[in-house]
């Protein structure tokens, strides 16, 4: 069997928060092979974004915490790293990039000079080399006068313009694995398609596999091949995108994909999922969707399920896919 | 047939301020001409990308920014020329909710003061009698009579803006300006404020002016929709003609950037993704003002602007090839 290019198995996290102790991701587990786009789905306050910084190991510890757990990046588990052997994995062979485009960028540096420090500090790449290549970056993401651009302020840029330019800094070093943590959420329509256009568009020349962290689930859609939904700091369900979205199992995964106000079917009231997503000072007993869930039974407040499996590569966290005695 | 909203002509020219002496340089054309109405219970949504005038005019219309040009009629009297007590008595009838439900209610009130406040103002109930309106305005948008004492940091962003409707159904208004008001929610708490605010429409028989980015969302809620793009309407028409067909490109573009959550259908879609961005509002461009970005250019929009026409059944559209 293929081996994944990334393994989490059983992640668990915490922070230390005013004395208490906060258990955030409770046995996070999911893997994306080669050349695979997943999308790791759900509201805010659900842990996806915990996730993605616990990869790339930029949580600061105190107050988070790695309480137990694995992740496996080509055959290295990331937890035994020291510190600078992590450098050369961040942003060669894993590269992230962020929602704010403005803020993500150092304003005092121009884009090119920030194209560079990728290349010369993980490739080894003199100052004329990188210098080629930074410009040959932004040929790629689109950004016309590619030789004028580079000499640019962030300032200088608009948002869309921004984005391009991490994609380009994310992508200098020909990662095997892009985080996309809401790459397009700041950003209006159709500049959102542009650059969702060009990350598929990347993701296939470069090769790499796409980690896609959003809320938005019409971009899974569109972008991805594999994806994980996340709720309260659990994996609720993880499948192959038609399986979810045809054959969603898990009553959070269903009530959300029924929420989304559609345009090929429209209705006059939408779906609501009651409620809101729980504190993680104070998660409910049981299953965390228990409290809000339609099809709650007795078990549902008292034990928390496990990940059951609905067929091949389908698995959802619900006692009624399990079945109750 | 009268409409209670009607805007012709509306124009909000921003003076751009440089150097020592900040003299006047040139113009932020945020709204260049616009027209439309509203007519009672209906709610027109308003669309377009970030810097469109969209959400200038949603405040002009209410005055919280002088328009440089045009009338604002509301419900047949012109309000561009009302001093500030006739202003003042008008604005019982029209409220808004902002975007920001973290920013728009003053953290240092509990939830019940909040509400209450502009009963007081405009006096228009007796004052024991307000305690009990509003906990009658509480349970109407699904909060309880419970949260009066609370304050704004205990309420997530969603029961948050439960508030700031309930502020707005206070004085029982007759247009209600919406400033993409789930923007900063989440999708399944989004959806919760959409059908609230579709049902107190079909309740108390508010209109809305409704002020989004995003078309699905516009289009869910809306009768009427109108695109805007740089401080134009391109296209005016009903929800149902605007996703069956819309004819100017931009409108075309925006509904091909909304992805639909549906891997097959977004398989088999063709995406025609726009070239460029938005050009700066201080120096459009000649002609149309979308030409530059619009894969249809023909020479006629370089030189020409196309004006709003009716192409039938009320769908309006400003474009020389529609």
């Amino acid at each position: 069997m293929n081996k994944p290019l990334l393994d989490i198995k059983d992640l668990n996290v915490g922070f230390q928060i005013d004395g208490n102790f906060v258990q955030i991701l409770h046995d996070v587990s999911f893997s994306i092979s080669k050349g695979d786009s997943c999308a790791l789905v759900g509201e805010s306050g659900s842990g996806k974004s915990i996730t993605s910084k616990t990869i790339m190991r930029l949580l600061p510890d105190p107050p988070a915490k790695i309480l137990g757990g694995k992740i496996v990046f080509e055959d290295t588990d990331l937890f035994s790293l020291e510190p600078s052997e992590m450098y050369t994995i961040r942003g060669n062979r894993i590269s992230m990039i962020f929602q704010e485009p403005m803020t993500s960028l150092n304003p005092v540096f121009t884009c090119g000079a920030q194209i560079m420090e990728p290349l010369m500090i993980h490739q080894h790449m003199s100052k004329v080399e990188a210098k080629a290549k930074a410009i040959e970056m932004l040929r790629l993401v689109g950004i016309q006068l590619p030789e004028k651009r580079f000499s640019s302020y962030p300032h200088e840029l608009s948002g869309g313009m921004r984005q391009r330019v991490m994609i380009a800094i994310a992508l200098s070093c020909s990662p095997s694995l892009l985080i996309a943590d809401e790459p397009t959420t700041a950003l209006d329509p159709t500049i959102q398609a542009q650059i969702l256009a060009l990350i598929k568009e990347l993701k296939d020349k470069i090769g790499m596999s796409l980690l896609l962290v959003t809320h938005d689930l019409g971009m899974v859609a569109g972008a991805c091949t594999h994806v994980v939904v996340m709720y309260a700091g659990t994996v609720v369900e993880r499948a192959e995108v038609d399986q979810l979205f045809k054959n969603p199992q898990h009553p959070y995964t269903r009530g959300l994909l029924r929420s989304v106000p559609k345009i090929n079917n429209r209705v006059d009231m939408l779906h609501t999922i009651e409620g809101v997503v729980p504190s993680f000072t104070a998660l409910p007993q049981g299953c965390p969707f228990s409290p809000r869930c339609s099809q709650r039974m007795p078990i549902c407040s008292q034990e928390r399920p496990p990940l059951f499996n609905v067929k091949a590569n389908h698995d959802a966290r619900c006692w009624l896919i399990g079945g109750v005695e | 047939m009268s409409n209670l909203l009607e805007v012709k002509g509306l124009k909000k020219y921003f003076p751009m301020r440089e150097g020592v002496i900040k003299k006047q340089t040139h113009f932020v054309r945020a709204v260049d001409g616009v027209d439309f109405s509203i007519a009672a219970g209906e709610t027109f949504g308003l669309v377009g990308e970030s810097g469109c005038g969209k959400t200038t005019i949603g405040r002009t219309v209410l005055r919280l920014i002088e328009p440089t040009e045009g009338t604002i009629h509301f419900n047949g009297q012109d309000i561009s020329s009302l001093d500030k007590k006739e202003l003042q008595r008008l604005r019982k009838e029209m409220q808004i909710v902002f975007q920001d439900p973290y920013g728009s209610l003053n953290p240092r009130m509990t939830a019940g003061r909040i509400i209450a406040e502009p009963m007081i103002k405009h006096a228009i109930h007796p004052p024991k009698k307000i305690g009990d309106e509003v906990n009658r305005l509480l349970s109407i948008v699904g909060l309880s009579p419970a949260d009066t004492q609370k304050y704004p940091h205990e309420f997530s962003g969603g029961q948050r803006q439960r508030i700031a409707i309930a502020r707005a159904l206070s004085l029982n208004p007759q247009l209600i300006v919406c400033d993409e008001p789930v923007s900063a929610l989440d999708v399944s708490v989004q959806a919760q404020i959409l059908n609230l605010l579709k049902s107190l429409q079909q309740e108390f028989n508010i209109a809305y002016l409704f002020i989004a980015h995003g078309m699905a969302v516009v289009q869910h809620i809306s009768h009427r929709v109108g695109v805007m793009y740089l401080g134009k309407l391109v296209e005016v028409a009903s929800s149902d003609a605007i996703f069956e067909r819309c004819t100017h490109p931009y409108t075309q573009a925006l509904m091909s950037a909304i992805p639909i959550p549906d891997p097959e259908l977004e398989r088999q879609r063709t995406k025609t993704p726009l070239r460029g961005e938005v050009p700066n509002p201080i120096n459009p461009p000649s002609g149309c003002r979308f030409h530059p970005r619009c894969p249809m250019a023909q020479e006629v929009c370089r030189r020409q602007e196309p004006l709003l026409r009716d192409i039938g059944n009320g769908h309006k559209v400003a474009c020389h090839l529609a």
